[in-house]
C-alpha cells in the first residue's frame, strides 16, 4: 500500500513536472515571438517615420475639404471672388477605388478673363488647395484683347477622415 | 479469577521444536518494516510538496505566457495599424506627386513668348496611369524662328522635361506636342505644403 502510494505520488509529480517543462518551453517560444514582433514593429516604425511625418504635415491641407459640398462651395466661391466670367461650371462626385481617397470632387470649369487675372486665379487655387489636381487645362485666346478662355478640370480629393493627424 | 503460571504450564503438553529458532538478525524485519513504512509516508509527503510547488510554478508560467501572448497581440495590432497608416501616407504621397501645380509651367511658357508671337492654344492633360506626366500641346502663331526653342527652354527651366516631342509648321503656325515628365520629385515628405 505504501509502495503504491509512493509510486502514484511519483507518477503524479512526474506528470506535473512534464507539464511544467512543456509550459516553460512554450513560454520561451512565446517570449521569443514577442521579441521578434517588437523588433519588427521597431523596424517598421523606423522605416515609416518619414511617411508618417509627411502624412502629419499634409493633414491640415487635406482637412480643408472634408465633404463634397464643402469642395463645391470652396471652388464656386473662388470663381466668384476671382472676378472671372464663368461660362460653365459643373461638379461631379467620383468614387475612387482607393482606401485613402475614397471620393474625388471633379470640377469642370470654363471661364474667360484677363490673362494675368486668370493665371493668378489658378495659381491661388493651387497654392491654397495644395492637394488639388489640375487634370486638364486648356487655354485659348479670348474674345477680346488680353483675354483668355480657360477650360479646367480640377480634382479635389476627399481623404478618409480618420487617417489625418488630429489638429 | 487468577490462575497461577505453574498450573497453566501443567495443561500444556511437552513437544519438540520442529525448526531451530530464527536467527537474531530476523528481529530487524519488523524494525525495517516500520522504518520503510515511515520512509514511504515521508516520501509521499515530499512528493506532494513538490507537486504543489510545481503546480504553482506551472500556473505562474501559464499566466506569464498568457500575458506575453496578450502583448504579442497588442504589438501585432500596433504593427497592423502602423502599416495601414503608412499605406495611407504612400497613397497620399502618390496623389500629391501627381498633383504638382501647372500654373508656374503655364506662366513660364507665356513668358517665353516674344512680342511677335502668340499662343493660340495651350493644353495640358494628365496621364491617367501616370499622373506625374503631362500631355502637352501648344499651338503658336509666330514669325520668330527661335520661338519654339525658347519655349522648350522655358519648360526645361521648370521641373519638367519634354519627351516624345512632335512638331509641325504651316506658315506662321506651329504645333508642338510632347509628354512632359517631371525630372525630380517636387514633393517629398520633408517638403510640406505651403500654408
Amino acid at each position: 500500500m505504501f509502495v503504491q502510494g509512493v509510486l502514484q505520488s511519483q507518477k503524479r509529480l512526474a506528470k506535473v513536472n512534464k507539464e511544467l517543462a512543456a509550459a516553460q518551453s512554450t513560454a520561451r517560444g512565446v517570449e521569443l515571438s514577442l521579441k521578434n514582433e517588437r523588433t519588427s514593429l521597431a523596424q517598421i516604425q523606423k522605416n515609416s517615420a518619414t511617411m508618417l511625418e509627411f502624412l502629419n504635415s499634409w493633414s491640415d491641407a487635406l482637412r480643408k475639404i472634408e465633404t463634397p459640398e464643402a469642395g463645391e462651395l470652396n471652388i464656386a466661391s473662388r470663381v466668384k471672388q476671382g472676378g472671372l466670367i464663368t461660362l460653365s461650371q459643373r461638379f461631379e462626385s467620383i468614387s475612387a477605388k482607393n482606401d485613402t481617397i475614397p471620393q474625388i470632387i471633379r470640377a469642370h470649369l470654363t471661364f474667360e478673363g484677363d490673362y494675368v487675372k486668370t493665371l493668378n486665379w489658378l495659381g491661388r487655387v493651387e497654392a491654397d488647395l495644395p492637394s488639388s489636381r489640375v487634370t486638364n487645362l486648356r487655354i485659348v485666346r479670348g474674345e477680346t484683347g488680353n483675354d483668355v478662355r480657360m477650360s479646367l478640370v480640377l480634382d479635389l480629393p476627399l481623404v478618409k477622415k480618420d487617417i489625418l493627424a488630429t489638429p | 479469577m487468577l490462575i497461577s503460571r505453574e498450573n497453566l504450564h501443567d495443561l500444556k503438553t511437552e513437544r519438540n521444536d520442529i525448526l531451530p529458532p530464527l536467527p537474531m538478525i530476523m528481529r530487524l524485519v519488523p524494525i525495517l518494516f516500520y522504518l520503510s513504512a515511515f520512509g514511504a509516508v515521508v516520501l509521499i509527503a515530499i512528493n506532494f510538496l513538490q507537486i504543489g510547488h510545481s503546480s504553482a510554478q506551472l500556473e505562474a508560467v501559464r499566466q506569464e505566457t498568457a500575458q506575453t501572448k496578450t502583448k504579442i497581440t497588442e504589438t501585432q495590432t500596433a504593427r497592423t495599424e502602423l502599416e495601414a497608416r503608412t499605406k495611407h501616407a504612400v497613397d497620399l504621397l502618390q496623389w500629391v506627386e501627381g498633383s504638382v501645380g501647372v500654373q508656374s509651367l503655364t506662366v513660364e511658357i507665356s513668358r517665353s513668348m516674344a512680342p511677335k508671337s502668340a499662343i493660340n492654344e495651350l493644353s495640358l492633360s494628365r496621364d491617367e496611369k501616370n499622373n506625374s506626366q503631362l500631355q502637352f500641346a501648344l499651338k503658336l502663331q509666330t514669325a520668330d524662328s527661335g520661338q519654339l526653342e525658347r519655349t522648350i527652354e522655358a519648360i526645361r527651366k521648370t521641373s519638367f522635361r519634354p519627351f516624345s516631342a512632335k512638331q509641325s509648321q504651316e506658315g506662321n503656325r506651329i504645333s508642338y506636342e510632347a509628354t512632359l515628365i517631371r525630372e525630380t520629385p517636387v514633393v517629398t515628405a520633408s517638403n510640406p505644403p505651403n500654408e
